[in-house]
């Protein structure tokens, strides 16, 4: 509980999100391959979610239980849309 | 478990605000989860949809990304500036959040009002209308974020985020009625308060525990609305990738 | 017993502060009780409806083209529109309300000994949200070409266009109706799942809690990560059909099996979230009427935990034959079966339950045990349906009605009328007759078998769902009396529910009134008064040892209650 020093982290986080949302430009003006370009900017987004959610959002000093809320609904999420591959993507793809 | 013994409200690690808050979040996983899930789906089969993603600004997009990325900086700082109760820098800096999200609606109506004046609308091609139908949905919940946010920022205009010291005013801040320790509720279940109960904290003459949504300072909903506010912006963070930056 | 009865009025009255206007007591209440009522009294108001639609399609089964007393002839386009207002109001607007609402409502704060939800004034919203719901649907009947007609699973592209039904408004307030419904069970949701969290009274550890609640929390849970797909896909749903796009249809370069997958993601979770709560009160039936403790417990708690993460991974067995993906017929099917073993060890501890113990059939328990019986039927029939193999040839006939009927009536009827009539004492103050309730159990349960046992054999039979007139297939020309049979079964079951509602409304009034005990249970909600005022309990329950410990050996009693305090120190606390 020192306060001075989690607003200065605050504070940090914020020229951590910033530098990444300018990092997806910088990787548009270098120009690399399509999917190692995906690959980045995927990464960079669910580091920059983690990061508000972990340091904003308070994940790190939150109890359990929280966490069991929100591991839920992401893991339907991907099971659903891993269910859901062949019936929507492949069978157009094929098309 | 969890709570393995105890049961009193508040024992020990989390409000039952917070814990409604969080619920909250993890049912929008699911709403943002199901509409996002069709979109990746649908744009993995379609790869000729990156024709149209290469028509959205990715400029404007990122500065749109940085302003709610900001906000939520300022809503944190709102949150922390409670502990040290310096109500006139929550005000500010929830009226900055306020002001930054009014910003980012007025850059997404301006694109969107470039896509029509280019004749591109929902029904344009599936494309636009996953762009539309998921931005909207995301620019509802800006909306509702404000409200939420201009509401406790008026609370914090009238000092009303916390009950007056003790022996200043008539609120006594939540004291429990008698016999009564299992949740402190007493101020719903007490029907002299009745009026408060639809329009919460307008009379200051009446007594009772009105500062409080069980038992707890108004100022406690700030971290409640950040933790939404924030949510916002982390789908915000996936959207923007997923739309503007897969031309 | 009538003096007690005013004196009790009188402290209840004494207590809320007696000057509390009609409207905060009986409207715009955030008592969970009164919260629960108002569920209640809707949800059966829409059995009606659900009923009256349910009398019209039987009408023109059995017999076709002539005029239905009180309607008249039931055209093609109007029975589509009584099979999709049929489904949709007796899933979501009599089982959601009935026993998902009301009786979290109304079971869970009592039972952990909580004064209240943990957010009343929520609580209140989602009621009222719910409210007007109800009014979107109802009006839907009455606006321009009529309710939706695209089937209660709304399928594409039936309901992405209007121009395959000629229905615009119908569609647009039968998706609005389910969304509303959709935000006032989450708000419900979320308070019961903080109220079961938060709000539990002193001691009553997650292996106190009785299993109503821990059924009732399941139910909530499934329904809570289920929705949220759906409230997406009805999003898009909604704007194809007012905005124009194109989410669901093929010549926009649209998907509608993507819509078929969001709807049973959330639809066979959705089975659970009905049947979870009729099982609750059957779980807590069956061990005050049998006078022992329940057998597993933890097994049974265990089981349904199972269940629900099982839940989310078998909606495809629905869509079998939509032209899914043939690879996912085998998965789905496998899962299907799985599923069918926590609810088969959930049944067998039942059994092991009732097993010796010196059961009374009350109504409550008359209705518990229809409830096994009639659900066994449902369950065993779903085996012929969850794999691929066999569900091909039934999925298209009135074997699948047959089967969910099955299921859902148990589960919204037996289910529901055991637990109003188990905790009617607590929640009106008052008994309803025996003798009502028991003449109104047989006819329900001989008609229900009557009317749906018959239909298996229709449906084996190769009757088509959803056809309006079967005079116009020569094969069906050999179902005739039995549909005939099927459909004066019908009329008596639905007529029998008369005695119910007589028996409901004089008890309210004029029942006589109930101790706080009747039935000598255990849970806290029978340590309050009956009816137990705004707030519950005098003072603070604090719970001392589990749910179920009736007829120790060592006690007088053959029942101890969650807040009886150990002999030992019984003179220091009580």
């Amino acid at each position: 509980m020192e306060p001075e020093k989690k607003g200065l982290g605050y504070f940090a986080i914020w020229v951590w999100l910033v530098a990444l949302t300018v990092g997806y430009l910088v990787e548009r003006f270098i120009g690399v391959p399509r999917h190692v370009a995906l690959a980045v900017i995927f990464g960079i987004a669910l580091v920059k979610a983690l990061l508000v959610a972990w340091n904003y959002m308070h994940l790190k000093h939150e109890s359990r239980i929280i966490f069991v809320i929100l591991l839920i609904p992401i893991l339907l999420f991907a099971i659903l849309v891993l269910l859901l591959l062949p019936d929507i993507t492949l069978v157009h793809r094929g098309n | 478990m969890i709570v393995q013994t105890a049961a009193v409200e508040n024992s020990g690690e989390i409000s039952t605000g917070k814990l409604g808050i969080w619920w909250l979040i993890g049912s929008e996983i699911m709403i943002f989860g199901g509409a996002i899930g069709s979109f990746i789906l649908l744009r993995l089969a379609h790869p000729d949809w990156a024709d149209n993603a290469g028509h959205l600004s990715v400029p404007i997009g990122s500065l749109n990304t940085l302003v709610l990325l900001t906000s939520s900086y300022t809503m944190v700082k709102a949150f922390e500036n409670v502990k040290k109760r310096d109500r006139k820098k929550i005000c500010r800096f929830l009226l900055a959040t306020a002001l930054m999200g009014l910003v980012f609606l007025g850059i997404k109506s301006f694109e969107y009002h470039g896509k029509f004046s280019h004749g591109i609308y929902p029904n344009t091609n599936l494309f636009w209308a996953f762009y539309f139908t998921l931005t909207g949905l995301h620019a509802l919940h800006v909306i509702a974020g404000i409200t939420a946010i201009l509401i406790l920022w008026t609370f914090g205009l009238r000092d009303r985020l916390w009950p007056p010291a003790p022996g200043t005013g008539t609120a006594s801040p939540g004291s429990p009625g008698p016999g009564i320790d299992i949740i402190d509720i007493s101020n719903f279940s007490d029907p002299s308060i009745r009026g408060g109960i639809i329009r919460p904290n307008v009379n200051m003459s009446i007594p009772g525990p009105r500062w409080s949504g069980g038992g707890r300072p108004i100022a406690d909903r700030i971290e409640l609305v950040g933790l939404y506010w924030h949510f916002v912006d982390v789908v915000w963070i996936f959207l923007f990738p997923l739309l503007y930056l897969t031309a | 017993m009538e003096g007690n009865r005013h004196q009790a009025r009188g402290n209840s009255a004494h207590h809320s502060h007696g000057d509390e206007k009609f409207i905060w007591k009986y409207v715009f209440s955030t008592d969970h009780k009164m919260i629960a009522k108002q569920y209640l009294f809707t949800g059966l108001f829409m059995a009606l409806v659900g009923a009256f639609t349910a009398y019209l399609m039987r009408w023109q089964l059995a017999y076709p083209n002539t005029a239905a007393p009180g309607w008249g002839v039931v055209t093609a386009d109007k029975f589509n529109m009584l099979v999709t207002m049929h489904g949709t109001i007796m899933v979501f607007f009599v089982g959601m309300p009935v026993l998902v609402a009301a009786l979290s409502n109304f079971v869970i704060p009592l039972q952990i000994g909580a004064r209240d939800m943990v957010f009343p004034r929520l609580n209140m919203l989602s009621y009222w949200v719910f409210v007007a719901s109800v009014v979107c649907l109802l009006a839907s009947f009455f606006v321009p070409a009529g309710a939706s007609a695209c089937g209660w699973t709304g399928y594409p592209p039936l309901s992405a266009s209007q121009e395959y039904t000629g229905i615009f408004w119908g569609v647009v307030l039968w998706i609005l109706a389910l969304a509303l419904e959709f935000a006032s069970f989450t708000m419900g949701g979320i308070n019961y799942l903080a109220t079961f969290m938060c709000a539990r009274a002193k001691g009553l550890t997650y292996s106190r809690v009785p299993l109503a609640t821990w059924f009732l929390v399941g139910a909530s849970l499934a329904f809570f990560f289920s929705v949220g797909p759906l409230i997406a896909g009805a999003i898009m749903l909604l704007l194809d059909n007012v905005a124009g796009t194109g989410f669901y249809l093929p010549q926009k370069g649209g998907e509608p099996l993507l819509w078929q997958h969001l709807f049973w993601f959330f639809g066979h979770p959705e089975v659970y979230v009905v049947f979870l709560p009729g099982l609750a009160a059957v779980l807590e039936i069956i061990p005050v009427f049998s006078r022992k403790p329940i057998f597993g417990y933890r097994t049974m708690v265990w089981s349904m935990a199972v269940a629900l993460a099982l839940s989310y991974v078998v909606w495809a067995h629905h869509m079998f034959i939509s032209g899914m993906d043939p690879r996912l017929a085998m998965p789905f099917s496998i899962t299907t079966i799985l599923i069918s073993v926590p609810f088969a060890i959930i049944i067998f501890c039942m059994l092991a339950s009732l097993r010796g113990g010196s059961i009374r059939l009350a109504t409550p328990m008359l209705w518990a045990v229809g409830f096994l019986v009639t659900f066994l039927i449902g369950g065993l029939t779903g085996i012929f349906l969850g794999s691929a193999a066999s569900n091909i040839y039934f999925h298209g006939t009135y074997f699948v009605v047959a089967h969910f009927h099955y299921t859902f009536f148990p589960a919204v009827f037996f289910g529901g009328f055991a637990a109003i009539h188990f905790w009617f004492p607590k929640m009106f103050g008052r008994m309803y007759s025996e003798r009502l309730g028991k003449i109104h159990f047989w006819l329900t349960f001989v008609f229900f078998n009557c009317t749906f046992w018959p239909i298996f054999q229709i449906g084996s039979g190769g009757m088509i769902r959803r056809i309006a007139d079967p005079s116009q297939y020569r094969i069906l020309d050999q179902f005739k009396t039995l549909n005939v049979f099927v459909t004066i079964s019908a009329f008596i079951l639905i007529a029998g529910q008369i005695v119910f509602v007589i028996n409901f409304f004089w008890s309210i009034f004029r029942g006589p009134a109930a101790e706080a005990n009747p039935f000598r249970a255990n849970t806290l909600e029978w340590s309050a008064a009956s009816p137990p005022p705004h707030g519950n309990f005098t003072a603070a329950p604090v719970v001392y040892r589990g749910p179920y410990e009736y007829s120790l050996p060592d006690r007088a009693e053959d029942f101890v209650p969650q807040n009886e305090p150990p002999l030992a120190q019984a003179e220091g606390t009580a």
